[in-house]
């Protein structure tokens, strides 16, 4: 059984242009273990798809249908006290700049001991203890010393990693990591991917890596989702999406990458994300799209499988004889 | 966060600033005053000297004496007490009350915040000295009126500081953060919301201090507060207006004097305390 399913996932935000519908009917499942990559361009759904799974959605937005099926429960039908329980529990998320996601009155010691307290059901007498392990677990030197920090006295790189320390306290099942190395030097980048990877192989816990780098995704994750405007277009594993590209919009990207030593411009894919307001009708990337005939233009296309788990919303592929 | 203040850099910048040092004088001053009233004052500020009856200040009388013969300089000294005792808990009452309902109302958002606000609005539609006067004449005279009228007129300022705050803080990452890793509403407002947003608060509640002095003193003044005898600076500017025409400037003067050199001093800590503790107007 899959950890994590979701199936038709929509979360619109009602904004006061209009309705924008940011995710309408997202598919895609977790197994146990995996580390599953969410990389769009700016503006795809990625963090949204984050947060709606542990149900933050800030408001305009809202979750107006689907499942998100964990361990067999549908989150989005659990009472919220119940739901609150599971976050940091079971569900973990650690965020993009990382030093504006600690609270700047809180030290690191307080946070990590809260956590583990409340979160972790650890007795207060031992919190302290843990909260030195957890820190060296997520190589911060002298964690001893460092409990007494506050926020603003850590690098990115270390807030990181004590947020990190944080969500994964209670070994939580599933960890959304959203866009983790962002705003973090290259090889504090490095380091962080390293630790996730570290943390997946110890203790097992899946993760959800949201990026919108394709390059980073490939270095940690077993497979890789391509979102664009608020669907997911590709799915395979890692080799196989590098390999195999089926989908034009994962051709695109992979071609967009710079390589070392290349001349001459680096291709791009033409135009722009589309307005989630008026979404394109038919396939959404259509307008873009360089291989795009009439049928895209009028049908929403679905997954076509190539593979067991590699499939692509394109109907190219139906026409390859895929399907 | 107090913890940080009191650390070093803000004292050392308190001493950077004159009229900050010279308020913070003031300041001190006046509770010395109110704390060794007993000691400082020669004489009861009840007592009457029937044989020196509105004297002009003199060796023996310092600041001249009332129409009861009352020692006016002992007067002053104890009415420091009394109003500095008024002033400090209206505004604590104020500041308790008016923090929590518009943090609450800032957290929870929708008909509350909005029933809520509206209330406020209607509050702040009077001139609040005016409303105080309502308050206070509905309750009759007296020290808890007085203390219940200035409070009440400024429960608005510190709900709405407070709301305004809080709304910008519940935007920040760290309370997402927070409720990721299963941080139930209440804590997260107390223990994430409310500290975070309570620094402009407590600033504005310096600021507030003068201010409460000056209608704590506007409302005995005017006879609704703090009742004839005693000893307090606008019953004794109220009481020595009776002999202005007979020119006994002593017996109206020196209470207020008092007045504007307490609200002075409480204004220019307030004034140095946000330009201190508010990062944005500190780089300016």
């Amino acid at each position: 059984m899959s950890l994590l399913e979701v199936r038709g996932l929509k979360t619109y935000f009602y904004t006061r242009r209009g309705v924008v519908k940011v995710l309408d009917g997202l598919n895609f499942a977790l197994e146990p273990g995996q580390i599953v990559g969410l990389v769009g361009e700016t503006g795809s759904g990625k963090s949204v798809t984050g947060f709606s799974i542990l149900r933050l959605v800030r408001r305009p937005g809202r979750i107006v249908g689907g499942e998100v099926v964990f361990e067999g429960r549908d989150l989005l039908k659990l009472p919220e006290p119940q739901m609150a329980a599971l976050r940091g529990r079971d569900i973990a998320m650690i965020f993009q700049n990382p030093r504006t996601a600690l609270n700047p009155l809180i030290t690191v010691g307080r946070f990590l001991e809260q956590v583990l307290h409340f979160r972790a059901g650890l007795p207060r007498n031992r919190t302290r203890d843990e909260a030195v392990r957890l820190l060296s677990a997520v190589h911060i030197p002298d964690p001893e010393r460092r409990l007494s920090s506050y926020p603003h006295q850590l690098s990115g790189g270390m807030a990181q990693r004590v947020m990190i320390a944080a969500a994964v306290a209670a070994r939580p099942k599933l960890l959304i990591a959203d866009e983790p190395t962002t705003g973090l030097d290259v090889t504090v980048q490095a380091q962080i991917m390293r630790l996730l990877r570290e943390l997946r192989d110890q203790t097992g816990t899946a993760q959800i890596l949201i990026t919108h780098d394709l390059g980073l995704a490939s270095e940690v994750c077993d497979a890789i989702a391509v979102m664009y405007a608020g669907e997911i277009v590709e799915f395979a594993p890692t080799r196989t999406l590098f390999a195999t590209p089926k989908h034009p919009y994962t051709r695109g990207l992979l071609a967009s990458r710079p390589k070392l030593g290349q001349t001459g411009e680096i291709p791009g894919i033409r135009g722009a994300v589309p307005d989630l307001m008026n979404p394109p009708r038919g396939c959404r990337f259509h307008p873009r799209c360089p291989h795009a005939f009439t049928r895209c233009r009028v049908e929403r296309p679905r997954p076509v499988y190539v593979s067991p788990d590699h499939y692509a919303t394109c109907f190219l592929l139906e026409e390859e004889g895929h399907a | 966060m107090l913890k940080r203040v009191a650390q070093s850099e803000v004292l050392y910048r308190i001493k950077q600033n004159p009229t900050t040092l010279l308020g913070l004088g003031i300041v001190i001053f006046m509770f010395g005053l109110a704390v060794f009233a007993p000691w400082v004052a020669p004489y009861d500020p009840l007592e009457k000297h029937f044989d020196h009856v509105s004297e002009p200040p003199s060796r023996q009388f310092w600041m001249g004496t009332d129409q009861f013969g009352q020692d006016i300089f002992s007067r002053v000294v104890w009415a420091a007490r009394l109003d500095l005792f008024i002033a400090a808990t209206a505004v604590a009452i104020s500041l308790v009350v008016g923090s929590l309902l518009g943090a609450l109302s800032g957290y929870l958002g929708g008909w509350f915040d909005e029933m809520f606000m509206r209330l406020m609005d209607i509050l702040q539609a009077f001139p609040s000295l005016i409303l105080a006067m309502g308050i206070a004449f509905a309750l009759g005279p007296g020290v808890f009126t007085v203390i219940v009228a200035t409070s009440a007129v400024n429960i608005p300022g510190y709900a709405r500081l407070m709301r305004s705050t809080l709304l910008s803080e519940k935007q920040r990452t760290y309370v997402l953060a927070a409720r990721a890793v299963g941080n139930p509403p209440w804590r997260i407002l107390f223990r994430h919301l409310i500290p975070n947003a309570l620094t402009p608060v407590l600033v504005n509640a310096t600021l507030h201090f003068g201010w409460a002095i000056l209608e704590a003193a506007g409302l005995s003044f005017l006879g609704l507060g703090v009742a004839v005898p005693n000893a307090e600076w606008g019953v004794m500017i109220n009481m020595g207006l009776q002999d202005f025409w007979q020119g006994h400037w002593w017996a109206y003067t020196f209470p207020g004097v008092f007045i504007a050199l307490t609200v002075l001093g409480f204004n220019l800590v307030g004034d140095g305390l946000s330009d201190l503790l508010d990062p944005r107007r500190a780089r300016q």
